[in-house]
């Protein structure tokens, strides 16, 4: 569709234009775009905004903290004798833009420390013996490409950037038109944060953001910021609801922009908790913003979006917990657990240094070395001297002196429960699995292991609990689960598949727990048809087995079947039966596994 | 742009500016060379007064400040609470220390170090004068190496002189003040194993680089986190006194107060602070008095056996948990201006003071906190207490 196409141009370059205006008091902004010649002209058009001497770095995930931060320079200091700081990518973006590509990648401390030095306005540098702290005030775009769920920018950083933009629906086509058509011509004024903004704005504003289920206040601060930006760009001295509207838009997108996608389906799962009365209006009300929306082509007024704020706060409120453990698991990674993929321990973040080489090969760390080399250079010196040998220039190292950069590698497993959710008992073994993940998770905590639920019924299978190390989160994900129907267990079995060579993609150890009777009925295209269903299931089994997927198989029937011993053995999985699986034994067994893996 | 070439601050000490001020009564007189001007961050902290809700954050951190040997306060929850804001905004209430001008070790005067050159006239210089600054609040970033953070080699001396000089780093700087760690569940488990031993027994032993050095380092330690990044390692989580747990409002009133009074502050923040001085001054004298008067605070029998019922009813192991309650209800007792505990100290207290030291039961849906105040409720009512 072309002209949702234009419409989202247009609004990604307004945002592009608030934020060369606002600069690092709005954060910065996410932009979830494939690569490609759009996100290229939308990058241009931002750099054309920024005046010419404002840095612009771009950099990616897998760059070391330490560069983020900086640390000693080896070369000066040598040369001038004296500890010399080689400033950090950080603060090299002083005044400028940091551009994060692949930033949904982001490791959990790489985002948390951009965050830092946003929030600080600079970075501690507290590296190979200096210490300073480093004013800098960078602007952040987050290049996003996630392509997945479970892909997502770390909420450290989205958290901190205000501008949202979404250019998927973005052809070609749209953007040969480069001029911005929601703003006059008016240049920015340097005092947009004096722009006027009535008390009732300021208290609409703030319920809209509320009623969106925005807890973070940094929204509320953007949402004020990019209103008067807006307004500073309109050459209007105060905010009107125009720009009101805009500004959220810009800023909580997701909830704004398709009510209609993301309501509804919660609102489906919680016909039983919600009073009847309270759906027709609901959805009358919600049904008139969207056709305004989609009749007008133009963005909704602030009216519009205040009245599905209000729908989707009484959906909140009916829902209680729930639809916030539905929103999180749209965003699973609270950690970046992506990463670098590291098989082996010769790769990974650094822990400490060692003097012997801990691998035949392994990295210098030349700072180290020095640290150890520069209280003997005296004593050297004299000592070759004595010996009649040449003395050297500089530095006399010995390899006593070496000292290796000790790494460690991810060797992090993810245990993934597969669930039967099934029939009459399903709630009984979900209950268990749910258990059984949360202990899993507390026992876990110094083997900072992850946990991931996946529940089949019906006809197809679900992600219940993301992989998360959190116990917080799986308690929230976890909370309301739902059981009954067909048993699809080739369904069940692919999406753990899915998730297994997801997780090994992250460089994380997946571990499949197979919790089922042996029974199934539904085929993988959703048919019921027994025969069927079981020879998915075999075939699926073997791809796991071809795959070299790790898995247990936990037989939960009371009278165990042949099909389940059959299954396993083409998982090439370790078959246990337990009959009465409780949430200890399935933990203990899992955590047996892992140590002995 | 930024010239980069200043380099370096002599080790911790300069530091200690950049984090103890600013004081806004203007009176720390120590702050004078160019170098120091440089490294200070220029921006003025959020007053303590103006973060509008969070009492239980508020009071833990107020309530460590008048007792240190609590052992600190953790802070988890929601981003965007305010909880670095308030541990920053913590210093310019904290009360003065006794030291030496350019000490990097923060000595008490009458009993320095014995590694302290400077205290000790080791230097070759005069014993410096004594001064009275704000107990430092230091942060350790996440991406800090281990050599800064129990102090290594000075490499400028092994350079130049082939001197092996200990320089002292953030666990020296800390002492007698408070540790700052943002993030801290994302703290690389070879930093967080430095920090346990340190943190109980309040002497860094620094064995490395052919050096072997040792020197007090108490402080207070303050952790701040979002849950969600995953979990702390219970070794660590003992070491915390006290810990809270703090959401984001939920009323639109108190949230519009909350982005008003930031959006002032960030339009001036001198001005800003300035309008909380007052507040911000009479919250200063009054830990300063409640650290005065916290020795004479009496304990009564009916506080001691609720604590120490409650601590068995919840099956706290140690006496970890009881002390702290106890001493953590004298400290709210001085900075009410009573002269003894109330059971109200224990009621307020308890949660902060012991949930997070209780086995975790994953399976026990309410969380540990509503635990502490269910045991709390069927001690008070129950014959716990005559």
């Amino acid at each position: 569709m072309t002209d949702e196409g234009s419409v989202s141009w247009q609004k990604a370059l307004l945002a592009a234009r608030i934020l060369a205006a606002g600069r690092s008091a709005i954060g910065g902004l996410h932009l979830r775009a494939r690569a490609g010649p759009v996100r290229d002209a939308w990058l241009d058009y931002l750099k054309e905004h920024l005046p010419p001497a404002a840095a612009w770095r771009r950099i990616t995930p897998n760059v070391p903290v330490g560069r983020l931060i900086g640390g000693l320079d080896l070369a000066k200091t040598l040369e001038m004798g004296k500890p010399r700081l080689e400033p950090g990518l950080l603060s090299a973006c002083d005044g400028g833009v940091l551009v994060l590509s692949m930033a949904e990648r982001s490791a959990g401390n790489f985002a948390a420390t951009i965050g830092a030095a946003m929030d600080e306005g600079g970075v501690r540098v507290e590296r190979n013996g200096l210490s300073l702290f480093q004013p800098t005030c960078f602007t952040l775009v987050c290049l996003d490409e996630g392509a997945d769920e479970d892909e997502q920018l770390p909420a450290a950083l989205s958290d901190r950037v205000a501008l949202s933009v979404d250019l998927s629906a973005v052809s070609c086509s749209d953007i040969e038109d480069m001029h911005c058509s929601l703003l006059g011509e008016a240049a920015p004024i340097a005092d947009w944060p004096t722009t006027k903004m009535s008390a009732e704005m300021e208290n609409a504003l703030e319920s809209a953001v509320v009623a969106f289920g925005e807890r973070s206040l940094r929204t509320s601060i953007a949402v004020r910021r990019v209103s008067r930006l807006i307004a500073a760009l309109n050459g209007s001295d105060s905010v009107t609801d125009e720009h009101a509207a805009l500004a959220l838009q810009l800023v909580c997108p997701m909830m704004v922009v398709a009510p209609s996608e993301e309501e509804k389906p919660v609102e489906a799962g919680a016909d039983q908790p919600q009073p009847q009365d309270d759906l027709p209006p609901d959805d009358s009300d919600r049904s008139e913003a969207d056709t305004t929306e989609r009749e007008s082509g133009e963005v909704p007024s602030l009216n519009d979006i205040l009245v599905a704020a209000k729908a989707s706060a009484a959906v909140d409120l009916s829902l209680g917990d729930s639809r916030r453990a539905a929103m999180n698991m749209r965003n699973p990674r609270g950690s970046g657990k992506s990463g670098i993929q590291i098989k082996s321990g010769h790769r990974g973040r650094p822990v400490g240094i060692s003097s012997t080489p801990p691998w035949p090969g392994a990295r210098l760390n030349v700072p180290a070395t020095l640290r150890a080399a520069a209280p003997w250079q005296k004593a050297r010196q004299r000592q070759r001297r004595e010996a009649g040998r040449p003395t050297r220039a500089r530095l006399d190292l010995r390899q006593s002196d070496f000292r290796y950069q000790r790494l460690l590698g991810r060797t992090e497993t993810t245990a993934i429960l597969c669930v039967d959710a099934s029939g009459s008992t399903a709630l009984e073994r979900l209950g268990e699995a749910k258990g059984a993940a949360e202990l899993l998770l507390a026992e876990c905590y110094v083997r900072r292991d992850s946990v991931a639920v996946v529940g089949f019924r019906g006809t197809g299978s679900d992600v219940m609990l993301p992989p998360t190390r959190s116990l917080v989160r799986a308690k929230k994900c976890l909370a309301s689960l739902v059981g009954g129907g067909g048993t699809p267990l080739a369904a069940g079995m692919v999406q753990a598949l899915h998730l297994a060579v997801t997780t090994a993609r992250h460089g994380q150890k997946p571990l499949v727990v197979m919790m089922t009777d042996g029974s199934t009925n539904i085929a993988l295209d959703g048919t019921a048809n027994r025969s069927r269903a079981l020879s998915d299931a075999q075939q699926v089994a073997g791809e796991f087995r071809a795959r070299g997927i790790a898995a247990i198989v936990v037989d939960i029937a009371f009278r165990t079947r042949d099909t389940t011993k059959s299954i396993a053995a083409s998982m090439d999985a370790d078959y246990y039966a337990l009959p009465r699986a409780d949430a200890h034994a399935v933990s203990s067994l899992v955590v047996s596994h892992l140590r002995a893996s | 742009m930024r010239d980069t070439d200043f380099l370096k601050p002599n080790g911790g000490h300069k530091r200690r500016h950049a984090q103890g001020q600013p004081s806004p009564s203007g009176n720390d007189d120590d702050r004078s060379s160019a170098v120091d001007e440089l490294l200070v961050p220029m921006t003025t902290a959020f007053p303590f007064s103006a973060i509008v809700g969070q009492d239980s954050m508020k009071e833990a951190l107020i309530i460590s400040a008048v007792e240190p040997s609590l052992g600190g306060v953790l802070v988890m929850g929601d981003r965007g609470t305010g909880k670095s804001t308030a541990v920053r905004a913590l210093a310019a209430l904290l009360p003065k220390i006794q030291t030496r001008r350019s000490c990097q070790y923060n000595c008490p005067p009458d009993q320095p170090a014995a590694i302290c050159q400077t205290c000790n006239g080791l230097d070759g210089n005069p014993v410096p004068a004594i001064v009275a600054q704000r107990a430092p609040v230091v942060d350790l970033p996440l991406g800090a190496t281990e050599d800064r953070v129990v102090g290594a080699l000075d490499l400028e001396k092994a350079l130049l002189s082939g001197e092996k000089a200990f320089e002292p780093g953030l666990l020296a700087t800390a002492h007698r003040g408070f540790l700052y760690v943002d993030e801290i569940n994302l703290l690389e488990d070879h930093l967080v194993d430095l920090l346990l031993d340190v943190a109980a027994s309040g002497v860094n032993i620094v064995e490395r680089e052919g050096l072997s050095v040792r020197h007090p380092a108490r402080f207070t330690l303050v952790g701040s986190g979002n849950p969600e990044e995953g979990e702390l390692r219970p070794q660590l989580l003992d070491r915390f006194g006290l810990s809270v747990d703090v959401a984001s409002p939920n009323s639109v009133d108190e949230r519009m107060e909350v982005v008003r009074r930031r959006d002032a502050f960030e339009m001036d923040p001198d001005d800003f602070a300035r309008r909380w001085r007052a507040q911000d001054g009479r919250l200063r004298s009054r830990i300063n008095k409640a650290r005065q008067t916290i020795s004479s605070i009496e304990v009564p029998e009916e506080t001691l056996r609720l604590a120490s019922t409650l601590c068995v009813r919840l099956g706290v192991d140690g006496l970890r948990g009881e002390l702290t309650l106890v001493r953590a209800a004298r400290a709210r007792a001085a900075l009410d201006g009573r002269t003894h505990t109330d059971i109200d100290d224990i009621e307020a207290l308890a949660v902060a003071a012991l949930a997070h030291r209780l086995r975790r039961d994953p399976l026990d849906e309410a969380g540990s906190q509503a635990r502490v105040t269910r045991a709390l409720k069927e001690t008070l009512a129950g014959d716990g207490v005559d």
